[in-house]
């Protein structure tokens, strides 16, 4: 067994020239595990994804991922207007000059995980919003990576689709064993997917609580489960907490 | 029989399609009309003013050399058109591809578009000789312009958030300019070879003025030329009006092959 956490966050701060966007944040994420990021929005969180995803670069601190590559989903899907789902799909495997009959069978593979088949000749226009965040999905799963990096990837969606696409998300999850590092303002959606949830304060984002979740499989009916709602209380209060002292230290200064 | 609802409906929409159709012709015919008018009433000169009927019949008496003028024209306007195509697009890739070499060359293709067409045209013919090379260069020259500035532009309008999407999935430069940069700037690059169609004859006619070749074959520019030496301001109005037509004919081409190429992209 390889005990070396797939993500290992050590003291990570971001300064943006005088504001400290992430402060001193750790965490390690095992690999085939899931955490959560949850926090107010504006606080930071996605910049911390960011720097995991090599987007950006910490200004102290270190992090360490391991190896095969990590995906990042996009709160936007990030599709190419002119191409074609299947297309789209196959696009990274292109540009890294796989040829164009096995990127476009591996982008089948992938587009059947998640329930696209049916669309694959269309284009992105043609797709409504939950089947353009699955096709992000497939895009990202589709060069196999190790580690999946989730920026609010539902946040664009109505209530039925993000369940939909949570509970589907947690299928993968359990079935491919892929470690997933997930973004999210929704306590709901963290407490359902992850296995812990961290907590972050308003910028500078700090973690104020790391909160594990109910292990053991979860179908639809988990959503309303008591032991799911005892995890998305007990961060909802440490969220709220968080901002509540956020705004008496501002009060004050 | 049954009636559809939607019958009637359909039926104007033909009768639109008739009318939009015919309310430019009856522009034309109106300014027609005008013209006829002027030349009666103020009983100008044929020399000065043609009628209507007399250019007509300068047509209709001797058609021969004005469609071979009109497809020789024709067919230098094309050869321009598609050089300064190529040739644009693939510049202005080049210059997108490094910021220093589109601020050292791009000022220089600024010069192409600022310099007199008629003031050149005398050294493409010591350059290249008289006849279609010089005319087709002429044309290539004043309609390149267009198609450089508006597919820089277009490549330099690549949605951000794609671009990063691109560096994250480690594309290099040429990928993310063919995969990339090049589709989003498609709809530049229409409205720039939209207007060198346009150019593209009007250089064609001057290129003709001051290299064209008469005889059997004369392009256009040259009939205008021999009309005017012959005071057959007739023949003239023919040329000009068939000039014209050969315009209309290639930047209409190049609208239909654009529209077909954009409803991909505007879907």
């Amino acid at each position: 067994m390889n005990d070396r956490p797939a993500i290992a966050v050590q003291e990570v701060s971001r300064q943006f020239r005088d504001t400290r966007v992430v402060d001193r944040v750790s965490f390690d994420l095992r690999s085939g595990g899931c955490i959560a990021l949850v926090g107010p929005s504006g606080c930071g969180k996605t910049t911390i994804l960011r720097m995991i995803g090599g987007l950006d670069e910490p200004s102290t601190g270190s992090i360490a991922i391991e190896e095969g590559g990590a995906a990042f989903v996009f709160q936007e899907p990030r599709l190419l207007p002119w191409l074609t789902l299947l297309d789209n799909v196959a696009l990274p495997l292109r540009l890294r000059g796989v040829s164009k009959r096995d990127a476009r069978a591996r982008a089948m593979d992938s587009i059947a995980m998640v329930k696209l088949s049916e669309a694959c000749h269309r284009t992105p226009t043609q797709l409504s919003g939950g089947m353009r965040m699955r096709a992000s999905l497939a895009r990202a799963l589709v060069a196999r990576p190790r580690v999946l990096l989730l920026d609010e990837p539902m946040s664009s969606l109505d209530e039925v689709t993000r369940h939909e696409l949570d509970e589907e998300l947690r299928e993968l999850w359990e079935r491919h064993r892929i470690t997933i590092l997930l973004v999210t303002h929704s306590v709901p959606e963290a407490a359902y997917l992850a296995e812990e949830i961290l907590v972050f304060s308003p910028r500078p984002a700090r973690i104020v609580a790391r909160i594990p979740t109910p292990s053991g499989n979860r179908d639809a009916s988990a959503w309303t489960s008591s032991a799911l709602n005892d995890t998305v209380r007990a961060a909802s209060e440490a969220l709220l907490a968080a901002i509540a002292a956020d705004a008496r230290g501002r009060k004050l200064a | 029989m049954k009636r559809t609802r939607d019958a009637i409906p359909s039926n104007n929409a033909w009768m639109q399609a008739l009318l939009a159709a015919l309310s430019p012709l009856a522009t034309i015919a109106v300014v027609v009309v005008l013209w006829w008018c002027c030349k009666v009433l103020f009983e100008i000169e044929s020399f000065i003013l043609p009628s209507p009927f007399e250019v007509a019949r300068a047509f209709a008496d001797d058609p021969r050399p004005f469609l071979i003028g009109s497809l020789e024209s024709a067919t230098s306007a094309a050869f321009g058109f598609g050089i300064a195509a190529i040739a644009g697009i693939l510049l202005a890739s080049v210059l997108s591809l490094s910021r220093r070499v589109e601020r050292s060359v791009y000022p220089l293709t600024l010069f192409f578009q600022m310099v007199p067409l008629i003031a050149v045209a005398p050294l493409l013919v010591v350059w290249l000789g008289y006849g279609r090379p010089a005319i087709i260069a002429s044309a290539a020259i004043v309609s390149v312009f267009p198609v450089i500035a508006n597919t820089l532009s277009g490549l330099r309008s690549a949605d951000p958030q794609l671009l990063e999407l691109f560096n994250l999935l480690r594309a290099g430069r040429v990928r993310t300019w063919w995969s990339l940069a090049l589709p989003s700037a498609v709809p530049s690059i229409v409205t720039g070879l939209r207007i060198a169609a346009g150019l593209a004859s009007i250089g064609t006619i001057a290129g003709e003025f001051i290299a064209g070749i008469g005889g059997e074959r004369a392009p256009l520019g040259v009939l205008v030329m021999t009309g005017l030496r012959t005071f057959r301001t007739d023949r003239v109005f023919v040329a000009v009006l068939l000039a014209a037509l050969v315009g209309f004919v290639v930047f209409g081409c190049v609208g239909l092959l654009s529209r077909l190429l954009l409803r991909r992209w505007l879907a």
